[in-house]
């Protein structure tokens, strides 16, 4: 499957598009590994994790033609697994999950993430990978997206459905928590920083 | 990648247990929200001129002007009810409006106040046109097969809140007469004395539309506040 590296996502959900299913699993290839990641870390507590990729892989093939192929296909296909751990976990979960989100009320100036990312990319991973089950699932997920799946600031706002600017705030906001959380538990954040 | 997991699918697709969704499917959809969109941003905007519109009909407006016993009375006689469902509606608007690009990327406060002023500006160029004001003929005269009710009894008076809308026939001093009739029975109530509160310096004449807020006493209206309607046809 994977002996055709010279063509984008975009090009072959196109010819998905146009009836080669084959093909289809040469973006399962390409995506199943990130997608289990991105669930394994966002849905912590969930135990299948398997079937619930499963979904997200059915209901990208099931959407596939509603993709524009002059677009990304990488926001799409997260999107698609955004919307389906987020139903995961509600299933599993309490109370309302994303009933008003205060961050996408006001618009927020855009950092640049570069910059900021590069200078500390390497501690934060090492962070958000040991102390992300400890924080709610808005914030845990987008450390996910941008620290361990690598999307830019645009990209998760396109996966999230939220205003660029407030992805910074949001990730801003997450790393505090995540300190917070790892000085309530006494593990000496200092030699991650 | 679990190869397995990747066969399962792969077969589900070739067995035919899941299909791709037609192009179709998705531009049914999309031009399906974008008519609900646009249908409930003209409720709303129509909703809003309906209350702008019943506000200067009613002469309500006028009560603001007429001091803390006037506002009490405005807040009283203010359509709620009909606010509440055209907030409601421009809340169900905005998250029609996140369901597009455009509005998902944009911050919430700005899109309900862009929808907002949109709204308002339309409502008041509804306002302006005849629209109402032909509905409100087609109700007087029982001619309207629906939302009569809105418009019917809109430039009546009202006796039992207190409001009085009528042609002037003779004016004294501080006291004018006027024929006004509330439609509360089938007959005219005729011509009745209107006491004007102190100071009151608006020069009525004979043939006047005027809008009084006052008491009804011993068959005198004791006013609190007059005004002369202007352009209500």
């Amino acid at each position: 499957m994977n002996s055709e590296p010279q063509l984008t996502d975009e090009t072959v959900a196109k010819l998905v598009q146009e009836g080669d299913i084959d093909k289809f699993g040469i973006l399962m290839e390409r995506y199943g590994a990130k997608l289990f990641r991105y669930g394994k870390k966002f849905l912590s507590n969930e135990d299948n994790i398997e079937d619930v990729v499963q979904d997200v892989f059915i209901k990208t093939f099931e959407n596939i033609k509603s993709f524009d192929t002059k677009q990304r296909f990488s926001p799409w296909i997260y999107r698609i697994a955004h919307n389906t751990y987020i139903n995961a976990l509600k299933k599993n979960s309490i109370g309302p999950m994303y009933l008003f989100d205060f961050d996408t009320l006001l618009a927020h100036t855009v950092t640049d993430e570069s910059i900021s990312k590069e200078a500390e990319e390497k501690e934060m991973k090492e962070i958000v990978e040991k102390g992300l089950s400890k924080i709610e699932p808005k914030y845990r997920e987008i450390l996910v997206l941008y620290y361990i799946e690598d999307l830019s600031y645009k990209e998760i706002a396109e996966v999230l459905h939220i205003p660029v600017g407030t992805v910074g705030v949001r990730i801003m906001r997450a790393k505090e928590l995540l300190k917070e959380k790892y000085k309530e538990l006494g593990i000496d954040i200092n030699k991650h920083e | 990648m679990n190869e397995q997991l990747k066969d399962q699918v792969l077969r589900k697709i070739e067995e035919g247990k899941i299909s791709m969704k037609p192009k179709a499917y998705f531009v049914f959809k999309v031009i399906l929200l974008g008519t609900i969109t646009v249908i409930t941003f003209i409720i709303t905007a129509v909703l809003v001129s309906y209350i702008i519109f019943s506000l200067k009909t009613g002469g309500h407006l006028f009560l603001l002007g007429f001091g803390a016993r006037g506002i009490y009375k405005f807040l009283l006689l203010f359509p709620w009810v009909l606010f509440i469902i055209d907030a409601i509606l421009l809340l169900f608007l905005d998250w029609l409006l996140k369901q597009f690009k455009f509005g998902y990327h944009s911050p919430i406060i700005y899109l309900f106040l862009v929808s907002l002023a949109l709204i308002t500006v339309f409502g008041s160029l509804i306002d302006v046109t005849s629209f109402h004001r032909g509905l409100l003929r087609e109700a007087e005269a029982s001619k309207l097969p629906f939302a009569g009710g809105l418009y019917d009894g809109l430039r009546k008076s009202h006796r039992k809140i207190g409001i009085f809308m009528g042609e002037v026939t003779s004016v004294s001093t501080s006291t004018f007469f006027m024929d006004y009739d509330d439609y509360d029975t089938p007959w005219p109530d005729g011509n009745i004395e209107v006491i004007a509160p102190t100071g009151f310096h608006v020069i009525l004449v004979p043939k006047d539309e005027v809008f009084v807020a006052g008491d009804m006493i011993n068959g005198e209206i004791h006013a609190y506040g007059i005004r002369k309607i202007v352009g209500n046809d």
